[in-house]
């Protein structure tokens, strides 16, 4: 977004494009820790969903030259290469992506064939991201994952050989009954793959899916947090030395090859996200679409588009640019920055605090006590142009966002 | 006056008084069944759902006797309870008679020997009422013997009913009107009320409700409050019927409500002798003792801010209960708040629940405690309620004493004693009033019985036990000061004055509690029990390790500012001692007990 212009969901022409990100619900089952917006035993909606971001894309009101498209899931590879085609099309003719702009498909281990792969070079794609999860059939089995290790290893294989020279592999850790030892093995495999992006999650255990219930009621055990911890510092240990630098609280990345669309989540930049479940931010707003495919669908063809804005004050505008940027490892975040964004005179904010209104000074003047804190509590180093978050920053970023929250 | 008869009902909570109240209404057409609620005198919506008396009501009845005549009926509802007995000496003040409710399943209990004797010291005749004959375990005729044996009253005059069924309550109405006197006064006389109650109103201010001894009592007559010298001019004086109906003129033996602009309830205390201003009585009525309150806590809002609202509410509160006493106090754990004493553990909850469900507060108390005896060493003698007042060198410390009387089947006896020993109590006398049914006397230390005797006795008797407390002096101890610490810091709110010998279990049980409820940190926690400096029991929260959200989902920021949203509502619930964050539920649950 940088200096472009503010205004509203159409943008204006003169601007670079935004990272488009497109969503395909489908999935052949849901994994135990799912809580996202993927659902089994839809299929049948496939042609009509596929219409329905087809119409999406149409009408979506945005800059060409977008600098990345990432189509993510549920299993975009469970839908047919020829929809795909299809949808990539429709968002090269609205878009326009840059020629360098990354182009990335997530697939599944058990659902990607070499045909499929060769298909998706293509159609565009040229970055592929899989979610191998772990090389232990028997974690994968205690996530509800319908590979095995073995397809894991071979759809990296054969995106290899297909000739994706971009790829990145997911993986998880903290699941219930696996050792530090376990995990690590998962890391050396990765690294021996070779992939240019390794992502590695903590399994969150979310409410309402199966694991939580499994935890709930004891069937399952995680790992204490002592194990976390270790699994956390291992993976970036592992993988620093592995040449892979840790960029984001969860990504590593081989020199220049981080993940383009994801950096524009953390940036703050704009982004369009198009399909059921998708989230937008344009301008300084975001827009959520429905998490059900058929209302989704239903209100594409209604009323031509799906996204429904949330609501945030300045207040809370700046606690989630904060929360995706401080994501960024030994990234400084320089006051100037936020100044630009969020206490230009245009946008002087009146902050109702628990002091009433305030008029803003500037980031620094307003967020003070928030700097103090998380200075004393040796959670980030601050000086007179900007602050960054110490290791145990990043260890503890949901406290710092809270200092953030009580201005 | 002859056709007035003035009385109550006393019985062991449960016995049926509410429901013969009721009854004794419907009998008299007191109430149509439009209005007809259950326990039509207990207005109060804690009262119903409880379906337990606080405080007393009296409504006015009028009954056509089988001899002809027409009668007024003051029936005055008395709570059950035993924290409650200084309402029902007070009741039973305005009355010439009362009725004794027996359970005839459950015979008598602790309670019905508390509240006879009550009736007995003030020399009110004694209806024997046997309540609940149509149950299928009903026996009439053993509770008949408890009567004679353990009160020696003559139960071949007991009546029977069944106040659910309505079975017999006209005979109850017609002893009433046999048995019990009519009020004796002099109506030309200067006027000589008793103040039995008081309560604020917003629209007609401080409402009195008396009884009158002697005189006439008439709107726009200018009264005098002897004891404390306020002189006001009544305005409106009614009877309750249940609802209130305005008279313009009372005699004595009839118990009414007036106003008269009164603003402060200070004016109006209760026990006190309203007589006129120009002609008053010589001789004034000697009162009430003032209540005095057992058991002691601290209570805290537990949103800062809204201690004024707090501090409004107890006022008010006060206005209509003036046994529970409060005074500020600030502690730095729980921020401003009051210390306050009440009549026992019960009149401590419904304050409380009161103060929540009335005034929309969410309170926390701190520990009850009770009131203490301190000997300095110069022979100087301080009372303390609150255990952070101990001073640090005195020469010994004394704790009030009960003596409590225990009805219980005699097959939980074994269970009693030692839960009696465990709560260093003293048995004073075992008599079996029935076959099977046994009365035990025992000295306790209050602050044990405070802390959880009565649930306990409760779990070891399956329930069929019942108990009633009083006073009986002060016994020297050997109790210490127990302080909790989180972090090298004492908590104020969690000081505890403790028997020695129990001090070290004691600790340790609060301490490995406040483990459980502390979330871990960013740094370990030390929570510690000590006896002045020396240290009992610890235990440590670890240190958190990490605290971030692993993934955000895709350009979604809903889900983390919700996750965040969580967080920082648990934090808003935290208290903050040096630099831990202690959620309020590890107070709730460590003062709960």
């Amino acid at each position: 977004m940088g200096d472009g212009v503010m205004d509203g969901k159409g943008s204006s022409i003169d601007k670079p494009g935004a990272a488009v990100y497109l969503h395909v619900p489908f999935c052949a089952s849901k994994c135990y820790y799912c809580d996202f917006a993927s659902y089994e035993g839809q299929n049948r909606l496939m042609e009509p969903y596929t219409n329905a971001i087809l119409s999406e894309i149409a009408s979506a009101h945005a800059a060409k030259g977008a600098t990345s498209v990432y189509m993510g899931g549920g299993t975009p590879s469970m839908l047919p290469a020829d929809k795909i085609a299809k949808i990539m099309s429709a968002v090269k003719e609205r878009f326009a992506p840059a020629p360098s702009a990354e182009i990335t498909i997530e697939a599944n281990p058990d659902s990607t064939s070499r045909a499929d792969l060769e298909r998706y070079l293509q159609i565009g794609f040229n970055r592929l991201s899989i979610g191998v999860q772990s090389f232990e059939d028997s974690m994968l089995e205690k996530l509800g994952r319908a590979h095995d290790s073995k397809k894991a290893t071979a759809a990296f294989e054969a995106a290899r050989k297909a000739g994706f020279k971009n790829v990145s592999i997911d993986l998880i850790y903290g699941i219930p009954g696996q050792s530090v030892g376990d995990y690590a093995r998962d890391l050396e495999a990765a690294v021996l793959l070779g992939p240019e992006h390794i992502s590695a999650y903590q399994l969150t255990v979310e409410e309402e899916t199966p694991l939580w219930d499994m935890v709930e009621d004891g069937r399952v055990v995680l790992p204490d947090d002592e194990t976390m911890l270790t699994m956390f510092e291992t993976t970036i240990s592992k993988l620093r030395s592995a040449g892979y630098g840790h960029y984001e609280v969860s990504n590593f990345a081989k020199p220049g090859m981080e993940c383009r669309h994801n950096l524009a989540y953390w940036l703050g930049e704009e982004f369009i996200g198009l399909g059921s479940g998708a989230h937008s931010f344009v301008g300084s707003s975001r827009y959520a679409n429905p998490d059900d495919i058929e209302d989704y669908i239903y209100a594409i063809d209604t009323a031509g588009e799906a996204g429904v804005e949330i609501l945030a004050d300045e207040k809370d505008k700046v606690l989630d640019f904060l929360l995706m940027r401080l994501r960024l490892v030994d990234k400084k975040l320089f006051f100037k920055e936020l100044n630009d964004r969020f206490f230009t005179p245009a946008t002087r904010i009146k902050y109702v605090g628990e002091e009433g209104l305030r008029f803003s000074e500037g980031f620094k003047s307003v967020y003070s006590k928030a700097l103090e804190d998380i200075a004393e509590k040796k959670l980030a180093i601050i000086d007179d142009d900007g602050f960054s978050l110490t290791h145990n920053g990043m260890l503890f970023l949901d406290d710092v966002l809270l200092d953030f929250e009580k201005i | 006056m002859d056709n007035i008869r003035n009385f109550s009902i006393i019985a062991h909570i449960d016995h049926g008084k509410s429901t013969l109240a009721d009854r004794i209404m419907d009998v008299t057409g007191a109430v149509s069944q439009r209005e007809k609620k259950e326990q039509m005198l207990d207005q109060m919506d804690i009262e119903r759902e409880r379906g337990i008396t606080i405080k007393a009501q009296t409504v006015r009845l009028n009954f056509k006797s089988k001899n002809g005549r027409d009668y007024i009926l003051n029936l005055i509802d008395t709570p059950g309870h035993v924290d409650f007995s200084y309402e029902v000496s007070r009741s039973l003040k305005a009355c010439e008679g009362v009725l004794l409710l027996v359970d005839a399943s459950q015979g008598i209990e602790a309670q019905t020997l508390a509240n006879m004797h009550l009736a007995t010291e003030q020399k009110l005749a004694v209806i024997p009422v046997i309540n609940k004959i149509d149950l299928p375990n009903a026996d009439p005729e053993m509770v008949r013997g408890q009567i004679e044996d353990v009160l020696c009253i003559d139960s071949s005059e007991a009546v029977l009913t069944s106040a659910k069924s309505g079975k017999g309550v006209v005979d109850v109405l017609e002893a009433v009107v046999e048995r019990i006197p009519p009020p004796k006064g002099d109506k030309d006389a200067p006027l000589k009320a008793l103040v039995l109650d008081s309560w604020y109103d917003t629209y007609r201010g401080v409402v009195v409700l008396a009884r009158i001894f002697d005189g006439t009592m008439t709107p726009m007559m200018k009264v005098l409050f002897v004891g404390t010298g306020a002189e006001h001019q009544v305005l409106q004086m009614g009877v309750f019927t249940p609802s209130g109906r305005e008279v313009q003129s009372a005699g004595p033996g009839e118990v009414v409500f007036f106003t008269a602009s009164i603003k402060t309830i200070e004016d109006t205390k209760i026990g006190d002798t309203v007589t006129g201003k120009d002609n008053p009585t010589k001789e004034p009525l000697p009162g009430f003792k003032e209540a005095r309150p057992m058991v002691f806590c601290g209570l805290y809002p537990i949103e800062g801010d809204n201690y004024d609202a707090l501090r409004e509410a107890l006022a008010k509160l006060h206005l209509n209960d003036s046994s529970f006493k409060y005074e500020p106090e600030t502690s730095s754990a729980l921020g401003f708040g009051f210390r306050c004493g009440f009549l026992g553990l019960l009149h401590m909850e419904i304050i409380q629940e009161r103060l929540e469900r009335e005034f929309n507060l969410n309170l926390i108390t701190t520990s009850p405690t009770v009131s203490y005896r301190v000997v300095m060493r110069g022979g100087e003698v301080r009372l303390i309620d609150n255990p952070n007042d101990l001073p640090e060198q005195y020469d010994f410390v004394e704790e009030p004493i009960i003596r409590a009387t225990i009805i219980t089947p005699d097959e939980y006896l074994g269970a009693i004693y030692s839960l009696i020993e465990e709560k260093r109590g003293v048995q004073e006398k075992t008599e079996y009033i029935s076959p099977t049914r046994v009365m035990l006397v025992a000295k306790l230390p209050l602050n044990e019985v405070v802390l959880d005797f009565f649930d306990k006795l409760k779990s070891a008797t399956k329930g069929y036990a019942s108990v009633d407390y009083e006073e009986a002096g002060y016994e020297r101890a050997d109790l210490v000061k127990l302080d909790i610490l989180v972090n090298e810091e004492p908590v104020d709110a969690l000081g505890f004055i403790v028997h020695k010998e129990k001090s070290y279990v004691f600790g340790r049980d609060i301490v490995s509690k406040m483990r459980e409820l502390i979330p871990r940190q960013m740094f370990d926690v030390a929570i510690q029990a000590a006896i002045g400096s020396k240290i009992i029991a610890r235990e440590t929260v670890k240190a958190l390790r990490k605290n971030v959200t692993a993934k955000c989902y895709g350009g979604d920021i809903t889900r983390k500012r919700k996750l965040l949203e969580k967080q920082k509502e648990g934090k808003k619930r935290m208290k903050q001692i040096g630099r831990v964050e202690i959620p309020q539920t590890a107070f709730l649950a460590v003062l709960k007990k």
